[in-house]
């Protein structure tokens, strides 16, 4: 107190001197009612300079007594209001909203302090920049999530390759081609295979008979592979076609429509690192932009975004999104044909009509999971698919990341969807 | 009879003035937005055409928004880097010092927008009211209101200037970009402020001349007038922050591709504009109330009192009138930015801003609770409300627990230490009510308690007559109570049930409060119809409480809109121009949520400073009382004459 | 029987014919003039706002499309 006392007399002295004389001069003059209210402007003045020599020492100091000089100039313009008759009532009201609004302030600055940092550094990939060894970095981290992930099992990055292509010799890949090896195996196999109809696309029995009208079969190794992410469905490689269509579709979603929606400098990136970690010399960016140019009309190019669905958690969902997205975003669909999903009619793996099979499931005798009730049994299937397997479907075919890779909020609405759907009811609404 | 005639003829002139004034800025930028905003060359609607099949020059570009293709017609958005050519500055923080410009602006800007919207309701209701006096007192109180506005007006255009000046000065790089898309617009909008200004002051000095029979209509209409113009230049400047927060019209590079209403008509501005709309509404009422508490506290005589209580309570319905329906347009507006950028919707409400928004919750809270102050402290000018007044201790204690309920955060920022003691993120009994499940009940339970005080005003010096009266009672009853029930038990409902079900409950919860305040204010009103009165309601003899009641929820008002206005502007995070141009100043990053109240609370202190020195300036200008109110006493519903 | 009762609570219809019989007490009480009657009025008061209440509820719910009764019909 007698610190403040003194702190707040040598901040504000000049103001209390001039004061002072005022009340001199008016006391000699007999202005008795004048000198009794600058002597209560002085004492107000007073206590305003103490709340601020205490807001000024006090406010980065353990002793939390910042509210004693809110209160005090609040008073302080109280008590002025008392004497100063005619301006009592602008008095009383900025004092009061002074109270207001500091506590308000107070309010704000009690909670939590959170500062949002500086902005990531304005990284624009500029891929056309880039040495091929770069371009192949960036490639292995649209598909893998980071540099030195391809060897890591069940990495995944935006690209989403790994879901269901093995690109290590001998990794498991049932779903879609290994890709190992495939320069060679462009060269020497896809292009002179008879059902490629290499320069004659119309006799071509696939679903899509060119990626765009007029554009062509591929002719050269980078073509093929062009063609093969623009187009899937214009060459499938035997037995990997989607179920009951005799290899005449492919299961694969157009890489540069959504939701994979990569940028064509993005998929040179891709390409280049297929070339590269084979030790094989990469054709040119240019020549590689070239090759989707030839297969990708100018319209269906999707612009280069910044990584924004590479977040810094990596999920494929977040949970907000719609049950469908999920099931898309999550590549379910691929594989699975799921009641009231559009275009999840995959039959690589059952038929999730969970709300019928689950119960069964879990009285089968060869059931050896922990889940007691539907809704446990589908969250383990999708978070450790091995646990039990259909029979008629292979082991292993799922991959095992969904425990990491959806958020829980994903996981919920998975397992609520999927809970609802019945055999031979209507498909539960979307949510 | 001559004279008569020539009146009506000036007065139509002088309404065909003013639609010409509103038109004026149309009409000469037809011409710039046929010609994609004046940007290209002399007619280059037709020559476009000519030169695309002639040259392959014409570069072609993709709308970021509505992804129509376009020729590019601008220049690319500038790429900034920090220094004195882009952002030249003081030595001080140049963010904030146009944080407090803009925000000084809109201040003034919202309650010269605010205002003439009230006059044109006040001026209406003075038209149709049969009784006499009432009409005079309603027409005085819309003159008073337009008098305040006046001397607020000119501090608004001298703010802008301010406003821009800083911009010029301190973000021209920024400032050129956004000038070079809007250029048309923003000469529509220089145009158009003055058109607004002509009308005002027609309206203004015309008042007296005006003020009978068919010429009467013609000044109603001139309010309706202003009032569009003034809407409308809401909505231009609207579309700058549109276009800011949710860029259109332009291509990746920010190139504008030369359809100005694409520019104009961005993702968000519609929802803006409602919100806006509204929440200047409250907000005008908030300062028009705060107007009036002033001058009751400072009021030396009875008449006075009566006078400037009446205002207070009509400012204040009033801006609880557009309160009520803020929060949709606002989940409209949220609805809208989720749809925009998801990213961008995580940021405000779970991310980074979202500790503001549980400010926010606070302050709704404040609001509601000094609305009910306020209501049981003008029970107290009513004879006969005593028979309510002992039950105001039950209301303040559910408002109290439903309040508290409302303000729980569900998790807070904790140290280690702290989270070891409490044994988690959530505190094992707290925790549970800081769900939104709760807080949904409690704040229904809110304003549902505020409805039920507004009906016990409305009642207080009143007792119903009509023959099915007891169970009108019994039945008015009965539906609050259950409409408590209900919301409680939907409340409580929620935690039994999966979250994606749980989402749904809250919308009967809604639909519950605003059952109660439309079925049960229209009940009240058929229950009151001939009531008997058991006194006449006592002008002035509110408590001076009551006042503070309204400058609280004055200056909260004014808090809250610095609040939202902030969160509003700084979601961008580190973009000018959201997507467009980046922000690579040194005050890219985002304040703390302490550093930004206490920049809100310096705005909002400032400008109750300036505008209660405004208020002092017109009371020195016109000493006398107001002459009419002698007369009669003002009163909601008309009275007998024998009032005085 | 349980079923039963869930069954009939669960649908509208249960909840409007609730909301009908009430206007229908309530003319009733109008005609033999013992509305007034707290007792009386108390009980149509109940009848008509629990109805009305539960039908909010279900058809909010519904136009969502979620189930009100979800912990019901579990």
């Amino acid at each position: 107190m007698k610190e403040l006392l003194v702190a707040a007399l040598s901040m504000g002295w000049g103001v209390l001197a001039v004061l002072a004389g005022l009340l001199v001069y008016n006391f000699t003059k007999g202005n008795k009612d004048g000198a009794f209210k600058i002597f209560i402007g002085m004492l107000a003045t007073l206590m305003i300079f103490m709340a601020i020599t205490n807001y000024r020492d006090n406010f980065f100091a353990e002793s939390r007594l910042l509210p004693v000089s809110l209160v005090l100039i609040t008073a302080t313009t109280f008590m002025m209001a008392l004497y100063f008759s005619n301006v009592s009532a602008l008095l009383k009201i900025g004092g009061f909203m002074f109270l207001v609004a500091a506590a308000l302030s107070g309010y704000g600055n009690w909670l939590p302090q959170v500062e949002g940092g500086f902005p990531p550094p304005d990284v624009k990939l500029v891929f056309d920049a880039m040495s091929s060894q770069q371009l192949a970095d960036e490639g292995e981290k649209i598909i893998f999530g980071g540099i030195g992930q391809s060897s890591v099992q069940g990495a995944i990055g935006k690209g989403q390759c790994p879901l269901c292509h093995g690109f290590q010799k001998g990794f498991l890949s049932e779903r879609a081609p290994n890709l190992f090896g495939l320069p060679e195996r462009a060269e020497k196999e896809r292009l002179t295979d008879p059902n490629y109809h290499k320069g004659e696309p119309q006799k071509r029995a696939y679903v899509d008979k060119e990626s765009c009208p007029g554009c062509g079969t591929a002719t050269t190794v980078q073509e093929y592979i062009a063609e093969s992410h623009s187009c899937p469905n214009c060459y499938v490689a035997p037995g990997f076609g989607v179920k009951g269509t005799n290899d005449k579709e492919s299961p694969m979603p157009k890489i540069h429509k959504p939701p994979i929606s990569l940028s064509l400098p993005e998929l040179a990136a891709v390409d280049t690192w297929l070339y590269v970690r084979e030790g094989r010399e990469a054709p040119s960016y240019e020549d590689i932009i070239k090759s989707y140019e030839k297969f990708v009309p100018e319209a269906d190019r999707p612009k280069q975004q910044d990584d924004k669905a590479a977040g810094p958690t990596q999920l494929l969902a977040d949970g907000t999104e719609p049950v469908d997205q999920i099931f898309a975003k999550g590549q379910c669909v691929v594989c699975h044909t799921i009641p009231g999903i559009p275009g999840a009619t995959g039959t690589q793996g059952p038929k999730l009509e969970e709300g019928t099979n689950a119960p069964n499931r879990i009285h089968d005798p060869a059931y050896k999971g922990t889940a007691k009730n539907t809704q446990e049994y589908i969250m383990e299937s999708v978070v450790l698919p091995s646990t039990y397997v259909v029979k008629g479907f292979p082991d292993n075919l799922m991959p095992k990341i969904f425990g990491q890779k959806l958020s829980a909020g994903a996981l919920k609405k998975i397992v609520d969807y999927l809970s609802q759907v019945k055999a031979g009811a209507p498909p539960p609404k979307i949510s | 009879m001559g004279r008569q005639n020539g009146k009506k003829i000036w007065s139509i002139m002088a309404l065909c003035a003013m639609i010409g004034f509103l038109l004026l800025p149309v009409a000469t930028s037809l011409n710039a937005l046929a010609s994609g905003g004046g940007e290209a060359p002399p007619a280059p609607a037709v020559k476009a055409e000519g030169e695309k099949k002639d040259e392959a020059k014409v570069e072609k570009g993709r709308d970021v928004y509505y992804k129509t293709e376009g020729i590019v017609s601008g220049a690319p958005a500038p790429k900034t880097v920090d220094g004195p050519r882009d952002y030249p500055r003081y030595n001080f923080e140049s963010r904030v010092l146009l944080w407090f410009a803009n925000q000084q602006h809109l201040y003034y800007g919202s309650f010269v927008l605010a205002v003439p919207i009230f006059c044109m309701i006040i001026e209406f209701m003075g038209v149709v009211t049969k009784d006499k006096a009432m009409a005079k007192k309603y027409d005085q109180l819309a003159y008073d209101f337009i008098k305040i506005s006046l001397t607020a007006y000119s501090l608004t255009a001298i703010l802008g200037g301010i406003l821009i000046f800083t911009f010029l000065t301190l973000y021209p790089a920024f400032f050129g970009y956004l000038s070079s898309i809007f250029r048309p617009v923003m000469h529509i909008y220089a145009l158009m402020f003055v058109a607004e200004s002509g009308t005002l002051y027609i309206y203004y000095y015309g008042w007296d001349k005006m003020k009978e029979g068919f010429l009467k209509w013609i000044h109603l209409s001139m309010s309706v007038i202003l009032n569009v113009i003034g809407t409308l230049l809401m909505m231009l400047a609207n579309s700058w922050i549109g276009f800011m927060m949710s860029p259109a019209g332009v291509d990746e590079q920010g190139r504008f591709l030369g359809n100005i209403w694409h520019v104009i008509h961005t993702a968000l501005w519609n929802p803006l504009n409602v919100h806006r709309i509204l929440g200047n509404m409250a907000f005008g009422g908030g300062v028009v109330a705060a107007y009036a508490a002033y001058r009751f506290l400072s009021a030396k005589t009875d008449e006075e009192r009566a006078h400037y209580d009446w205002m207070g309570y009509i400012a204040m319905a009033l801006a609880v009138a557009f309160l009520i329906p803020l929060p949709f347009a606002g989940y409209w507006l949220m609805r809208e930015v989720y749809a925009y950028r998801q990213q961008m919707g995580i940021t405000l409400m779970g991310g980074l801003l979202a500790w503001l928004f549980i400010i926010q919750a606070t302050m709704i809270g404040i609001l509601f609770l000094s609305t009910n102050y306020y209501l049981w402290q003008a029970l107290g000018r009513m004879r006969g409300a005593e028979k309510y007044q002992r039950y105001i201790k039950y209301l303040v204690f559910v408002l109290v627990c439903g309040f508290l309920i409302f303000i729980t955060p569900h998790t807070m920022v904790m140290t280690p230490a702290e989270l070891k003691a409490m044994g988690g993120q959530q505190h094992p009994v707290l925790g549970n009510y800081g769900v939104m499940s709760a807080k949904n009940g409690g704040i229904n339970v809110i304003i549902t308690t505020t409805v039920l005080s507004f009906i016990w005003y409305m009642r207080g010096n009143k007792e119903p007559m009509v023959p099915w009266k007891n169970f009108g009672n019994i039945f008015m009853g009965a539906f609050f109570g259950f409409a408590y029930v209900n919301i409680i038990w939907l409340a409580v409902y929620g935690y039994y049930i999966p979250a994606n079900v749980r989402v749904g409950l809250s919308v009967p919860q809604v639909a519950t409060t605003l059952s109660c305040l439309f079925f049960m204010t229209a009940l009240n009103g058929f229950m009151l119809k001939g009531a008997k009165q058991m006194g006449p309601i006592e002008w002035g003899k509110i408590s001076v409480r009551s006042q503070y009641a309204i400058i609280m929820l004055a200056t909260a008002f004014t808090w809250m809109m610095g609040l939202m206005g902030y969160i509003r502007s700084s979601v961008r995070l580190f973009w000018h121009v959201n997507e467009i141009m980046r922000d690579n100043s040194p005050w890219a990053y985002t304040h703390t949520v302490g550093f930004a109240a206490n920049m809100i609370s310096f705005n909002v202190l400032f400008f109750w400073i300036s505008i209660l020195f405004v208020f002092w300036l017109g009371t020195l200008g016109a000493k006398k009382v107001p002459v009419n109110v002698k007369a009669h006493v003002p009163g909601r519903v008309p009275e007998p004459a024998h009032g005085h | 029987m349980e079923m039963m009762i869930i069954k009939a609570i669960t649908n509208p219809i249960f909840w409007f014919a609730l909301l009908a019989f009430g206007v229908v007490l309530l003319f009733v009480g109008k005609k033999m003039n013992i509305l007034n009657n707290t007792a009386y009025a108390a009980m149509v008061s109940v009848v008509i706002v629990v109805a009305y209440f539960h039908i909010v509820d279900h058809y909010l719910m519904e136009m969502q499309g979620l189930d009100y009764w979800y912990l019901f019909r579990k």
